[in-house]
């Protein structure tokens, strides 16, 4: 176990290193003179110089690539070109919201995807078990784009019981946190279907029914318990894309999220924040996925000769 | 029964999240969203107009602009200007306190002025609306820590010197780069920006990035207490969501776009929310001499001007929201002429000189591309239109390139695009601004290689006129020359569309936008 934990912590380095050189380099390459955006195209000749010494601009790439290494080891990563901030600080007040928002979609998509997997595997054949297997299809193929208007003007707009966009309460998270939560329930609710589908067809669920104990009492204590390991191996998994991508549902509800930040800065081609950005979240996502393998690793000891991801994915298959 | 409980729990909790609809704050409090997260609370680094509109409340200058366009005392109480139109010498009220109490001098504006030159502010815009006054090449090239031109004759009188007599000096002065602030405030880390100290009618309570920036009224104001009590701006970077949160009653104004348009005037309750607003901008085509040798002829670009049917394209892709533009001045700069007809539509005279200048039909002329800003889908649809005119009147191809803005800019400023769509707002209101800032040979704007002497001796005599009837009647001479000229096809002038609650009364607008809300209030027995 201990060589897995090492090989995998291991493995994670270059895709770190990979990660921050395509960020890097992203910024570097995209056009536009960042001295320019800083003081406007026609600034002092003078002035220009001194900014662009002053950010090590006048350094060549890999000087540059190596700075910002290390400054990221360091939790330094520049300054934001447009407003001036530290990008540390910027990350350091959207994450929080972000982290908010992931986990309260993480909750509700558990709560619906097991759920709709476990009706839908007890009624197999039935339409009910069709009809929950259609909503976590509408779950998937829905992109948050669609689902986040219509809820607006479904639960806002025409029944008032929810604000449209805000953040500060429990209130302001509903709606987000619904629509960032469609594509993990769904992925769950199909993993659970699959997982309790082969449990109930094992002999100790029918020795417990057998022994007289109610459905209800067979499913909650016996199939479920079997079933939800993987189950939460991909929940763990969804979390490192409900961090990364929450772009659009935090753009639509205006979350002050990492997120929201990012757009903006897209915009306004503020690179020193874009890189943050996405260098967090690619990290965050890396980080996710090491912890998953790892728990996984150690609940079930198979998983570690193949991967946590390809063993939940090849119980799906089964 | 346990089941029943769980079930009920659920319900339970999902009412008491959910509530009852959103929240009506109490009191005088307007809420009306921020389209961007502010870039900055410096008022000598501001360049985005919402930004701007944030700083106006906060920050005062010299001077600002009064709701039927004019440049009005603010600090200033007035104002003298030497026979030869140089020295500025301001008489400041003796009445107005930073936030903190402290009384405003002429000193602060030295300070503030020589700040916002500084290299070391690193501002873009203090070389565009402070470079009239002497010494402030010198301080922004580094050379200077203070302009020659900015003293403090007493604690309650500032003078500012400038190189050439500027009518327009005052208009500039009415930018955020020229507000006061607080040194001790500035100095006091570089985090100041969180905290900033004005001496404007609102102060700022709260900024949550990325969420909310909220004002609260200034009681000490010199101009008297602001009739609100908070100004709420939520930053909601989309529109849909703002118009949404206009519709629930969680914002009391929204701007509209074009896609909501058709919808909220077909609703006879938005329609009467609904207001119109002139802003001084012109959209216009740019046919760049250097990087497409035939427009070097004027008859090119002239049958180009000619084949266009605007009052069409306007109809077809603004929904008629916009006034077409024969001239490049705005309505409402002055020296703007309404009865200008420009180049009027004409397609007979457009294929004559196109065939005179040896292209009939189109025949022989290099492939064109049209460029224009990505993501703005009236821009698209106008840019279809004329291309398809262009087509049809002209037998020319001309092919569409949308472009990422910042691209976009980039090229457009290496004078790489051939013929492209663009917007030029004014920096203040005077046809200096338009003219010979965007035209003028060699201006740094002018990236298209536009060049006419009569044109550039006609802006030069104008810039360093003073008496404002002389320089108008100059100006619109060469605004003349420029149309027919055709560097440029203005094409329509900016109008926002924009939807306020019935309950908001008392709010000031200017050309410029909106100023700030001294006088709204909310009247709460409508809300």
């Amino acid at each position: 176990m201990r060589r897995y934990v090492i090989r995998r912590l291991l493995a994670a380095v270059p895709t770190l290193l990979a990660i921050s050189a395509i960020t890097f380099f992203m910024g570097y390459l995209a056009p536009g003179d960042p001295v320019e955006i800083i003081l406007g195209q026609h600034a002092n000749p003078v002035a220009k110089a001194r900014v662009r010494h002053e950010l090590g601009l006048d350094r060549g790439p890999l000087a540059q690539y190596l700075a910002f290494v290390s400054g990221a080891l360091r939790g330094d990563l520049g300054v934001s070109y447009v407003t001036r901030r530290p990008v540390t600080q910027i990350l350091a007040e959207g994450l929080p919201n972000t982290a908010a928002l992931a986990v309260a979609a993480l909750a509700i998509a558990l709560v619906v995807g097991v759920a709709l997997g476990v009706v839908a595997a007890v009624r197999q054949g039935s339409w009910i078990d069709k009809a929950c297997m259609v909503a976590a299809l509408a779950g998937v193929s829905v992109p948050a784009f669609v689902l986040g208007p219509l809820l607006i003007l479904l639960l806002a707009l025409r029944l008032g019981w929810l604000p449209v966009a805000g953040w500060g309460g429990a209130r302001y998270m509903v709606l987000p946190a619904v629509v960032l939560a469609g594509r993990p329930s769904a992925m769950i609710a199909r993993l659970t279907r699959a997982q309790m589908a082969e449990v109930l067809r094992q002999d100790y669920i029918r020795t417990a029914r057998a022994k007289g104990l109610s459905e209800w009492q067979t499913i909650t204590r016996h199939a479920l318990r079997n079933a939800l390991t993987p189950v939460l191996t991909v929940a763990g998994t969804s979390l490192g894309y409900l961090l990364s991508g929450s772009f659009v549902v935090e753009s639509i509800f205006t979350v002050p999220g990492i997120g929201a930040a990012s757009v903006e800065s897209i915009f306004r081609r503020d690179y020193p924040v874009i890189q943050g950005t996405t260098l967090l979240m690619a990290t965050g996502f890396v980080l996710v996925n090491l912890v998953v393998d790892l728990l996984y690793g150690y609940l079930d000891p198979r998983s570690a000769a193949t991967g946590a991801m390809e063993l939940a994915a090849a119980r799906e298959r089964e | 029964m346990n089941r029943n409980l769980l079930l009920l729990l659920c319900a339970a909790c999902v009412a008491a999240i959910a509530g009852c609809g959103s929240p009506k704050p109490k009191g005088q409090v307007l809420r009306i969203p921020l389209l961007v997260e502010p870039t900055t609370m410096d008022p000598a680094r501001v360049e985005d107009g919402p930004t701007i509109e944030v700083l106006m409340h906060i920050y005062d200058g010299l001077v600002q602009w009064d709701d039927h366009n004019r440049v009005v005392p603010a600090l200033a109480q007035s104002w003298d200007v030497s026979p030869d139109g140089r020295i500025y010498t301001f008489h400041l009220r003796r009445d107005a306190r930073f936030h903190s109490g402290r009384l405003v001098t002429a000193q602060d504006f030295v300070y503030s002025i020589n700040r916002a030159l500084s290299p070391s502010t690193a501002s873009t815009v203090a070389g565009t609306y402070l470079n009239d006054i002497e010494g402030a090449e010198d301080v922004l090239a580094g050379r200077a820590a203070s302009a020659k031109g900015v003293k403090a004759l007493d604690e309650h009188t500032l003078q500012l010197t400038i190189t050439k007599p500027r009518a327009y000096f005052l208009a500039k002065l009415t930018y955020p780069t020229a507000y006061v602030v607080d040194r001790q405030n500035v100095e006091s880390g570089p985090q100041w920006t969180e905290h900033p100290i004005g001496t404007g009618p609102f102060k700022l309570v709260r900024w949550d990035h990325n969420s909310m920036v909220v004002l609260a009224a200034n009681h000490q104001y010199w101009n008297g207490r602001p009739e609100l009590d908070t100004i709420e701006r939520p930053i909601v970077l989309r529109p849909s969501t703002r118009h949404a949160q206009y519709e629930s009653g969680e914002l009391d104004m929204t701007d509209v776009t074009m896609g909501d348009y058709d919808r909220d005037v077909s609703d006879p309750k938005l329609k009467r929310q609904m207001r119109v607003l002139d802003r001084p901008a012109v959209y216009y085509f740019a046919l760049n001499q250097k990087a497409y040798p035939p427009f070097r002829d004027r008859r090119v670009r002239l049958a180009f001007a000619y084949a266009l049917d605007k009052r069409s394209l306007v109809r077809l892709a603004l929904k008629g929201v916009n006034r077409v533009a024969n001239g490049i001045l705005p309505p409402g700069i002055p020296g703007f002429d309404p009865n200008y007809r420009g180049i009027p539509y004409d397609v007979t005279t457009a294929r004559a000189l196109l065939a005179q200048a040896g292209y009939p039909g189109g025949k022989g002329l290099p492939p064109l591309t049209l460029t224009f800003r990505e993501q703005m889908a009236d821009l698209k649809r106008l840019a279809e239109a004329a291309a398809q005119m262009y087509k049809s009147n002209l037998g020319v191809d001309v092919k569409l390139r949308e472009m990422e803005w910042g691209v976009f800019l980039q090229e457009r400023n290496r004078g790489t695009l051939p013929f492209y769509l663009l917007r030029w707002m004014a920096d203040y209101l005077d046809p200096q601004d338009f003219l010979s800032v965007m035209l003028r040979t060699g201006a740094p704007e002018n990236v298209i290689g536009y060049s006419n002497p009569r044109f550039d001796s006609l802006c030069d005599k104008a810039d360093s006129l003073t008496n404002q009837l002389q320089r108008l009647t100059l100006y619109r001479q060469a605004e003349r020359i420029a149309v027919e000229d055709a560097p440029w096809i203005p094409l329509f002038f900016q109008r926002d569309v924009e939807l306020w609650k019935p309950y908001v009364k008392g709010d000031r607008n200017c050309l410029m936008g909106h100023l700030p809300h001294i006088t709204t209030y909310i009247d709460t027995s409508e809300r």
